[in-house]
């Protein structure tokens, strides 16, 4: 049975007195344990709407969420937490309390009403401190750890609660990269080592191209459920994403941000430095001829770059609409262009070529 | 409350030992035993000392069921200062334990009573009582003696419980406690303008009787009003040891809370209702007492070296008690006939102690558990 399924789900507001604002309608997701899936989309397409609702925080405007086979809207919130466990946005301050004592929160929905902990609950709290991998750093005061401990103890928290579905709103926003991508790791090994189902919300398009066992895009008020590669082949991933300035490289996977457009080039050649050509000419404003489609793949000039590597050296050998130039480094390479733009530039018949 | 103590293990496992140690609340319930001894020392002393000294053998004679050697003192210690004593022990357990629910709730470091408009609202009762008798029938108050006390009380308890109800009705229909913070403190100002006015319009000597209520004092509780005061304060307390799980849950904000499976709303009305009653009765007795219930939270917090409600509840009880019954002891001015405001003295103590936390740990908010 899947641990999370969403049937004809529509999300959005209803308030009285004013229209229905719908987020994303027809939804029918699924999310079955121990997978890894992350939510992606642009700012402000209705991801944290998802969520809520899933989370049971903001009711559906039509449509079910379905835990384990149970309809959300009919738990209590103590059933619903043994369902569901979250790690939200918010950084609470939680003062005086340790690591294990903030872990041990996790237990709330198994303890009797004094919160009196059994050998059972202690058991699972010092698991779940294990798993994450922060032993070290759970005896001491909360307010003293780093944004990156302190999450790990939200992880193992969330964890302790024992629910089959995890929830996380942005778990690396605060977090430096070599951080992000440890609690991505850690995230991964969980799902796979604890049969959780994870579904995290994030903005690191990179880590969630590389973690995530299953992508949901959300776009344009539908969610495209998907392997990572399989949605990078299918033009969903830089559909999803497309706005002005910034560019996905298919071939590197990796988004660029874009300059004013200066012409469209080909390198030829291969391998690492092949890569970093491609990313140079990016940057400073340049389509590559297989990004591009339509009638601009074939605007004259195309800007040619040969790469010759030897032994020794490297060279980058541009011909652009009959100028050439002959570069030993990237830098080189981009101050020719530069160069050679600004000549173009000035030329009468510059605004006929590019016409 | 308390957890048990977890058996020792079979196998003496070390590592599983030192856990269990991590896990619970260590060595701190002795820190509740030291408070404990703290609060019986300073209730014995509240008994010795005062205008005259009694030695404490003839005190634990009478207490004990026996005649003092002189029958004054019988008199002085079974009639004033017993009652005393017992009315600020009840009533700083009460202010503290409701100052640290509001701070947890609000998650804000200057919540207290105060708050929710239940002193505002007692205050109104009061002044509409004192102000507009007065008007009305001259010193026809004065007149009331004991009936006049029980009428003042009874206004108090009433206007501290209209605007208790004024909140719960205002909370079901708010989101976020922050918004309830603010419309309170408005719901405040509004009664307090209302008593503004009321004085403005009011005879000067109706004016010194409301404002000699405003000074507040644990003097005026007789042993007949004692068991309304306790039962209502009693009520509170247990109440708030009920609630110290959620608490604990509610340590993480609202959010985290509600997905651990808390029922927010009745928790919110739990602790609103606790708060009300605790401050709302304390209020009508003794009048509108200041700082106990922003102050002992924070005291609790530094002592105890921890936001976890299993320690702070029981400890704000016993620390606001003794905290309440300090500051009536200081009030007499032990071996002058000399009896100073109540009110100035908590915040001549309150005030002070509240500084020196705040300057000591750099940021109130981060002891706060919020």
């Amino acid at each position: 049975m899947n641990v999370l399924e969403t049937q004809d789900l529509a999300i959005g507001y209803a308030a009285s007195r004013r229209p229905r604002i719908v987020v994303a309608q027809g939804l029918n997701l699924r999310l079955e344990a121990g997978r890894l899936v992350c939510l992606l989309g642009a700012n402000g397409v209705g991801k944290s709407t998802l969520m809520r609702t899933i989370a049971a925080v903001q009711k559906p405007l039509a449509g079910r969420v379905l835990l384990a086979g149970r309809d959300t809207a009919r738990l209590k919130p103590r059933q619903l937490a043994s369902y569901l466990s979250v790690v939200l946005t918010e950084r609470p301050n939680i003062g005086l309390l340790n690591g294990y004592a903030l872990v041990a929160l996790g237990r709330h929905p198994h303890t009797d009403w004094t919160g009196r902990l059994s050998r059972h609950d202690e058991a699972v709290i010092r698991w779940a401190v294990e798993a994450v991998g922060a032993c070290d750093v759970a005896e001491r005061p909360v307010m003293e750890l780093s944004d990156g401990q302190r999450q790990k103890l939200m992880i193992a928290r969330a964890l302790a609660q024992e629910a089959p579905l995890i929830l996380l709103d942005e778990p690396t926003a605060f977090l430096d990269l070599p951080r992000r991508a440890e609690i991505m790791r850690l995230l991964r090994h969980l799902a796979s080592q604890t049969g959780r189902a994870i579904l995290l919300s994030t903005h690191d398009l990179d880590l969630a191209l590389r973690s995530a066992d299953t992508l949901w895009l959300m776009a344009a008020g539908q969610v495209c459920v998907g392997a990572p590669e399989d949605l990078v082949i299918s033009r969903a991933f830089e559909d999803a994403f497309r706005s002005e300035g910034v560019v996905f490289d298919r071939t590197t996977g990796t988004f660029s941000v874009q300059a004013e457009r200066r012409g469209t080039a080909v390198v030829h050649g291969q391998g690492i430095v092949h890569t970093w050509t491609r990313r140079a000419l990016q940057r400073s404003g340049f389509a590559l001829l297989d990004e591009v489609e339509g009638p601009e793949r074939h605007a004259p000039p195309l800007l040619h770059i040969r790469l010759h590597e030897s032994a020794e050296r490297v060279q980058w050998s541009v011909d652009w609409g009959g100028a050439e130039a002959t570069c030993s480094s990237i830098g080189e390479l981009l101050a020719a262009l530069q160069q050679l733009h600004g000549a173009r530039a000035a030329r009468p018949d510059f605004e006929a070529a590019q016409a | 409350m308390l957890p048990k103590p977890a058996p020792i293990s079979q196998a003496s496992d070390y590592a599983q030992d030192v856990s269990q140690a991590r896990l619970n609340l260590g060595l701190r319930p002795l820190l509740l035993l030291a408070l404990l001894v703290g609060l019986v020392a300073v209730f014995l002393l509240s008994l010795a000392l005062g205008s005259i000294s009694i030695p404490l053998d003839q005190i634990l004679t009478v207490l004990l069921g026996g005649e003092a050697e002189r029958a004054s003192w019988t008199n002085i210690i079974l009639r004033i200062r017993l009652p005393k004593a017992t009315t600020a022990a009840l009533a700083g357990a009460a202010l503290g334990v409701s100052g640290l629910l509001m701070q947890t709730f609000f998650r804000n470091p200057l919540a207290d009573p105060s708050v929710l408009g239940v002193n505002a609202g007692a205050s109104l009762g009061v002044a509409l009582v004192v102000l507009s008798v007065g008007t009305v029938g001259g010193a026809l108050l004065a007149g009331f003696g004991l009936l006049g006390d029980l009428l003042l009380v009874a206004a108090a308890a009433l206007g501290a419980a209209l605007t208790m109800l004024l909140v719960l009705l205002v909370a079901s229909r708010v989101q976020h406690s922050v918004t309830l913070l603010i419309l309170g403190l408005m719901i405040g100002y509004l009664v307090s303008a209302a008593v503004s006015l009321l004085l403005y319009f009011a005879i000067p000597e109706r004016i010194q009787a409301y404002i000699s209520w405003t000074f507040g004092s644990f003097g005026g509780v007789t042993w007949e009003q004692m068991p309304i005061l306790a039962a209502g304060v009693l009520l509170g307390l247990a109440l708030s040891l009920a609630l110290t799980k959620p608490l604990n849950a509610l340590l993480l904000g609202e959010g985290y809370a509600r997905s651990l499976g808390l029922n927010l709303m009745l928790v919110r009305m739990a602790i609103i209702s606790a708060t009300a009653l605790l401050a709302g009765v304390v209020t009508a007795f003794c009048g509108p007492i200041a700082f106990l219930g922003i102050a002992v939270p924070h005291l609790c917090r530094s002592f105890f070296g921890t936001s976890d409600h299993r320690m702070l509840v029981p400890g704000a009880m016993l620390m606001g008690s003794t905290a309440a019954m300090l500051a009536a002891l200081i009030a007499e001015v032990p071996g002058r006939n000399l009896i100073l405001p109540l009110n100035a003295v908590t915040a001549l103590m309150g005030a002070p102690v509240v500084i020196a936390i705040i300057l000591h740990r750099r940021n109130a908010a981060q002891t706060l558990g919020s």
